[in-house]
C-alpha cells in the first residue's frame, strides 16, 4: 500500500470513529451548567481534537507528501479465520463456560492457523483445560465459568 | 469430625464435604458472595470478615467475589440476574440501591432483590482540615451561610453515600457548600490534610484510622470510638445519616433459604469476632430482618431520590 | 538496633525465609500472566494471612507485590504484553530490544532496574518516611493535574516515527477512558445507552486486548515461520557492571519519580512509570533512541514501579493512607493482623516496621536471583510452535481477563481493542500513546474538574501555585523543545519508510 493511501484511510477511520462517537455527546440534559460541572465539555474538547487531527491525516494523503510504499501484512485468510474464532470464543466464554468452549477452540484454532499434528493438538488440548481450571479454581480461588470439572467429581462422587 | 475441620482442609476435601452434607437440606454446596466493588475496600473488607463468619456457621465454604465498577452497579446488577437458589448471594452497602438507580438507568430496581438481612454500619462524621478555623459545626454552618459557595467539601464520590449524607445536610441547614468529589477516600482524605478542601464528609471509620479532626458525627448518639466527637443532634441539628449494608439476594429466594440465611446472619451479627474486626475498622455490626431492610430500603431510596434530583439538576 | 538484629532473625527463621521467597516467585508468576495482577496475588494471599503471624503474612505480601510488580516485565519484554498495567512503559523499549535479538539482555535490565528501583524506594521509605508523606499533602488537585499533563509529554518519545498519529492515538485513549461515569458529577456518558458501557471500559480488558490480543492477530497476519524470526538470544542475561554504573543517573532519577510517585495516593505505579519514562526521555543522551529498543527506556520504566512499592507503603504505614489498591488490600490484612497503621506505628510498633523494611529489601534482592532463574524458563516458553503457542496466549487471555471482574462484557471489550489494536498497527498507529492516555485521562479530567471547583472557575489560580507552575512550565518547555527537534529531524530524513513498530 502506498503511503499516502494509508494516510487517507487512516484519517477516514479516525473522522468515522469521531463521527460515531459525536453522536453521544449533542446537546441534551447537561445544558446550563457551570465548565466544572458539565460531564460533556471534557469529551467534547478531545473529539474536535480527534477529528481534527483526522482531517490533517486527510489532507495529508490526499496532498501525497509522503509517497513511499510500506509493508502489508500477508495472510489475510488466516486472520480472518482467527478473528472469527477468537470472536466465537470470547462471546460464548461466559454464557457456555470455560470447559466446554475452550475444549473445541483450541484444536479448532490450532489447525486454523495451520498447525497439522494430531497427537500434540489432542494433547495440548486436554492437558491445558484441566490445567488452568485447577489453577484458577484451587490455587486462585477464582472459578471460571460454567460447571466446572469439581462438579462433575462430585456429581460422581454424590452418585457413588 | 467436620467441625474441627480448618477451612483450609475443608476446601482440600471439598468432595467430602459435600457428599456428606446431607444434614440441612441448605445450603450444601459452597456459596458465592458477590462484593460490588474491588478487593480492598471498605465493602470488600466487610463482605470478607462477614464470609468468614457466615462461613462457619452454615459450614460451607464462602467464595467472596469482587465485581468492581459503575460504583457497584455492575456487581448489584450481576447479583440480580443471578439464580434466586440462594447460592448466590451479595454483600451490598446501600449506595448502589438506593442513590444509583436515581442517576442513571440500571437494570434493576430495588424490587429486584429479596433482602436477607442488615449486617453492618457505621455513621457518618464531618472532618475539618488540620488548621481550619472552625471547631463546631454550628461554626461552619454560620460561616457558610454568610459566605455562600466559599468553602468546599469532600466526598469518596459523586452519589456516595457521604456526599448523599452531605446534602442532606446542607439542605436541612440551607447553607451552600461546594462538593468536590475524589475516587475514593484514600485521595479525599490527602486533600483534606494538606487544606486543598475545607471539609471531608467520611464514613466514621475513617475518623479513628486517619486521626481525622471530626467536628459532628451524623448519629443518634456518641459513639464509644471518639467520645469527644459531639453528635450534630447535639449541636442543634437533626440530620442523621450512616453508611450501611448487608446481604441481599435476587429475589424468589425459597423461603428455607431465605431463612436459613437470615438467622445465620442474625448469628453473625452477634458473634465476638465479627464485632472484632468490624471494630478495627471502625464499624459496627447492626441486625436487621428481612422485612425491616424491606422497609429501609424504599425509604432510603426514596429521601436520596429527592435529594438526587436536585443536586443533580 | 535491637530491632534491625530482632528483624534480621525473624528473617533468617527458615520458614518465614521460604514463604518470602515463595511469594516472591508466586508473585512473578502471577505478575508475568496478563491480566491477573497485583491486586490479584495479594487478594489470594488473604485468607492465608488469616492464620498466619504478623511477619510471616508481611513477608508473603511483600514478596507477592514486589514479585508480581516486576513479572509483568517478563511478558512485556518477551510477548509484547504488559502482564500488569504497570509494565505498559516497559514494553515501549523492551519489546523493540527481544525483537532486535537482545530479548535476553531486555530482561536483564528490567531485573537489575527492577531490583536497583525496589532497593532505593526502601532506602528511601526508612530514610523519609514521614518526610515524604507531608510532600505527598502538598499535592491537591491542581498540582495533580499538572503532574499527569507532565506525563502525558511521554507520548512524544514514543510516537516518534509520526507524531500527528501518536497524538490521534494519544486522544483515542483519553477518549475511550471517558465512556461512563463522569468522575466529578456521577452522570454516565458515551454509553450508547448501554448499561455495560455506562459502567466504563476496565483497564485490564481493555490493555490486554489493545496490545496481547492483537498481537496474537499481528502474528497469524505477518505469518512468518518460526524458523525466519530472530530468535536468538532468548535466554538471561545481565548487563555488565559498567554498563549499569554508566547509567546511574537514569536509575537514580527514576527510583526517586517512583518512590515518590508512590507516596501520592491514586496515581499509582502505571502512571509513575510513564512519567519517569517522559522525565528519563527528556535528560538522557540517549533519549533519541527512546522506543526503539533503548536499555534507558526499560530502566526508566521498571525502576520506577519497582520503586513505587516502597514509596506507596509511606502513606500506607505512616498516614495510614493507602496509596493504591494493592496497599489498601495489604492495609486490611494489617488491621486484621490487629497492628493499626498510622502516624502512631513508628512508635507502638518499632519492631515491625523494622522488620517491613529488612523484609522488602531482601525481596528486592530475590528478585535479582529469580529473575535470573525465571527469565530463561519464560523465554523457552515462547519458542512453542507458533500456532500452538498463540492459540495458548488467546486461552490465557480470556481466562485471566474474565477473572478480574467476573464479567463476560469483559470480554467483549477485549475483543473489540483487540480489533481495534490490530487495525492501529495495520494503518501503522503507535499503540502506546492509546494507553498513555487511558491511564492518565481520568486523573487528568477529575484534577482539573476538581481544581476548577475549588478556584471557583478560575482557571488563572492554576498558575498561582507554585508546584503547579513548575511542571506547566517543564511540560510546555519539553513539549516546544521536542516540537522542533522532530519538525527537524524530519526534514533530515524525510521520504524513509520504516517497517510496523509494536
Amino acid at each position: 500500500m502506498r503511503e499516502n493511501s494509508e494516510s487517507i484511510i487512516a484519517g477516514g477511520a479516525v473522522l468515522g470513529i469521531s463521527a460515531l462517537l459525536f453522536t453521544q455527546v449533542l446537546p441534551g440534559q447537561f445544558e446550563g451548567v457551570v465548565l466544572a460541572r458539565n460531564p460533556m465539555t471534557f469529551p467534547r474538547f478531545l473529539l474536535g481534537l480527534f477529528a481534527l487531527g483526522g482531517a490533517g491525516l486527510l489532507v495529508r494523503g490526499l496532498i501525497g507528501a509522503r509517497k513511499g510504499t510500506v509493508g502489508m501484512p500477508v495472510s489475510w485468510f488466516k486472520v480472518l479465520a482467527i478473528l472469527v474464532l477468537a470472536g466465537i470464543y470470547l462471546a460464548v466464554f461466559a454464557p457456555l463456560g470455560f470447559i466446554p468452549a475452550t475444549l473445541v477452540f483450541m484444536p479448532v484454532a490450532m489447525l486454523a492457523l495451520g498447525y497439522r499434528n494430531p497427537l500434540v493438538i489432542v494433547l495440548v488440548t486436554l492437558v491445558t483445560v484441566p490445567l488452568l481450571w485447577y489453577l484458577f479454581t484451587e490455587a486462585f480461588s477464582i472459578r471460571p465459568p460454567g460447571i466446572g470439572i469439581d462438579d462433575m467429581l462430585r456429581q460422581i462422587g454424590g452418585g457413588a | 469430625m467436620l467441625k474441627t475441620l480448618t477451612k483450609t482442609s475443608a476446601l482440600a476435601l471439598g468432595l467430602a464435604v459435600s457428599a456428606g452434607a446431607a444434614m440441612a437440606d441448605f445450603p450444601e454446596r459452597a456459596i458465592t458472595a458477590i462484593v460490588p466493588f474491588p478487593a480492598g475496600g471498605s465493602t470488600d473488607t466487610m463482605g470478607r470478615a462477614a464470609a468468614e463468619v457466615l462461613s462457619e456457621i452454615l459450614e460451607v465454604d464462602i467464595a467472596v467475589t469482587n465485581v468492581g465498577g459503575g460504583a457497584g452497579t455492575v456487581g448489584t446488577a450481576q447479583i440480580a440476574r443471578a439464580r434466586p437458589d440462594g447460592y448466590t448471594i451479595g454483600v451490598i452497602p446501600a449506595a448502589p440501591l438506593i442513590n444509583q438507580p436515581h442517576m442513571r438507568e440500571t437494570p434493576y430496581t430495588i424490587e429486584d432483590f429479596d433482602y436477607i438481612c442488615a449486617l453492618f454500619y457505621s455513621p457518618q462524621a464531618l472532618a475539618l482540615a488540620p488548621d481550619s478555623q472552625f471547631s463546631s459545626l454550628a461554626e461552619v454552618v454560620d460561616y457558610a451561610r454568610e459566605n455562600p459557595g466559599e468553602l468546599t467539601y469532600g466526598s469518596p464520590g459523586p452519589g456516595s453515600l457521604p456526599h448523599l449524607a452531605m446534602e442532606q445536610f446542607l439542605d436541612e441547614v440551607d447553607v451552600q457548600i461546594e462538593h468536590v468529589p475524589f475516587q475514593g477516600d484514600g485521595p479525599g482524605v490527602t486533600s483534606l490534610m494538606g487544606g486543598h478542601i475545607d471539609m471531608y464528609m467520611a464514613i466514621f471509620s475513617n475518623v479513628p484510622r486517619y486521626e481525622l479532626d471530626a467536628v459532628a458525627i451524623f448519629a443518634e448518639e456518641r459513639v464509644e470510638a471518639a467520645p469527644d466527637v459531639p453528635t450534630a443532634i447535639e449541636e442543634g441539628f437533626t440530620t442523621t445519616a450512616s453508611w450501611w449494608g448487608g446481604l441481599f439476594a435476587p429475589r424468589g429466594l425459597p423461603e428455607d433459604a431465605l431463612a436459613t440465611l437470615e438467622s445465620a446472619c442474625e448469628q453473625t451479627a452477634e458473634s465476638d469476632a465479627f464485632a472484632e474486626t468490624l471494630g478495627n475498622l471502625g464499624s459496627f455490626p447492626r441486625f436487621l430482618g428481612s422485612e425491616d431492610v424491606r422497609t429501609e430500603v424504599e425509604q432510603g431510596s426514596e429521601t436520596n431520590g429527592a435529594i438526587l434530583d436536585r443536586v443533580l439538576n | 538496633m535491637e530491632n534491625l538484629i530482632a528483624a534480621l532473625v525473624s528473617l533468617a527463621d527458615p520458614v518465614i525465609f521460604a514463604i518470602l521467597i515463595g511469594g516472591t516467585a508466586a508473585g512473578i508468576l502471577i505478575g508475568a500472566m496478563p491480566g491477573l495482577g497485583s491486586v490479584l496475588a495479594i487478594t489470594l494471599a488473604l485468607p492465608l494471612t488469616f492464620v498466619m503471624g504478623p511477619e510471616p503474612s508481611i513477608a508473603l505480601l511483600l514478596g507477592l507485590y514486589a514479585g508480581s510488580v516486576y513479572g509483568g516485565s517478563l511478558s512485556a519484554i518477551l510477548i509484547n504484553t504488559p502482564g500488569t498495567p504497570q509494565a505498559a512503559a516497559t514494553v515501549f523499549d523492551g519489546y523493540p530490544m527481544m525483537q532486535q535479538g537482545k530479548g535476553d539482555l531486555a530482561l536483564g535490565w528490567a531485573t537489575v532496574a527492577s531490583t536497583i528501583g525496589g532497593l532505593i524506594s526502601v532506602v528511601i521509605l526508612i530514610a523519609a518516611a514521614p518526610l515524604l508523606a507531608r510532600l505527598g499533602l502538598e499535592f491537591g488537585p491542581i498540582e495533580y493535574f499538572a503532574l499527569g499533563l507532565f506525563a502525558l509529554t511521554c507520548v512524544i518519545s514514543v510516537s516518534r516515527e509520526d507524531l500527528l498519529k501518536g497524538g490521534l492515538a494519544c486522544v483515542l485513549g483519553l477518549l475511550v477512558a471517558t465512556i461512563g461515569q463522569d468522575p466529578l458529577t456521577g452522570d454516565v456518558r458515551l454509553h450508547f445507552s448501554n448499561f455495560n458501557l455506562m459502567a466504563g471500559i476496565a483497564l485490564v480488558p481493555f490493555l490486554v486486548g489493545l496490545f496481547a490480543l492483537s498481537e496474537v492477530f499481528w502474528r497469524v497476519a505477518e505469518n512468518v515461520s518460526p524458523e525466519d524470526r530472530p530468535v536468538a538470544n532468548t535466554g538471561f542475561k545481565f548487563p555488565g557492571l559498567s554498563d549499569i554504573t554508566s547509567r546511574w543517573r537514569v536509575f537514580g532519577k527514576s527510583a526517586i519519580i517512583g518512590t515518590w510517585i508512590g507516596t501520592l495516593p491514586g496515581v499509582g505505579a502505571t502512571a509513575s512509570s510513564m512519567v519517569s519514562y517522559a522525565e528519563a526521555r527528556r535528560s538522557s543522551p540517549n533519549g533519541d533512541n527512546f522506543g526503539k529498543g533503548e536499555p534507558d527506556g526499560i530502566i526508566a520504566s521498571e525502576t520506577a514501579n519497582n520503586a513505587v512499592t516502597g514509596g506507596a507503603l509511606v502513606p500506607t504505614l505512616s498516614l495510614g493512607i493507602p496509596g493504591d489498591p494493592i496497599t489498601a488490600v495489604m492495609l486490611g490484612a494489617l488491621i486484621i493482623q490487629g497492628i493499626t497503621p498510622g502516624p502512631r506505628l513508628f512508635v507502638e510498633n518499632a519492631d515491625l516496621m523494622v522488620f517491613i523494611f529488612v523484609a522488602l529489601f531482601v525481596v528486592n534482592l530475590a528478585l535479582l536471583v529469580l529473575g535470573a532463574v525465571m527469565g530463561p524458563i519464560f523465554s523457552r516458553a515462547i519458542r512453542t510452535p507458533e500456532p500452538v503457542m498463540l492459540t495458548l496466549i488467546l486461552v490465557l487471555l480470556a481466562i485471566g481477563t474474565f477473572s478480574v471482574n467476573y464479567n463476560g462484557f469483559d470480554l467483549l471489550v477485549m475483543l473489540a481493542s483487540g480489533v481495534l489494536g490490530f487495525g492501529m498497527r495495520v494503518l501503522r498507529f503507535p499503540l502506546a500513546p492509546v494507553v498513555i492516555g487511558f491511564v492518565l485521562g481520568p486523573m487528568i479530567e477529575q484534577s482539573l474538574r476538581q481544581g476548577l471547583v475549588i478556584a471557583r472557575g478560575d482557571f488563572f489560580y492554576f498558575f498561582q501555585q507554585p508546584i503547579a507552575l513548575v511542571l506547566f512550565i517543564v511540560s510546555a518547555l519539553f513539549l516546544g523543545w521536542s516540537a522542533l527537534r522532530h519538525w527537524r529531524d524530519g526534514r533530515k530524513a524525510k521520504g524513509r519508510t520504516n517497517g510496523t513498530d509494536a
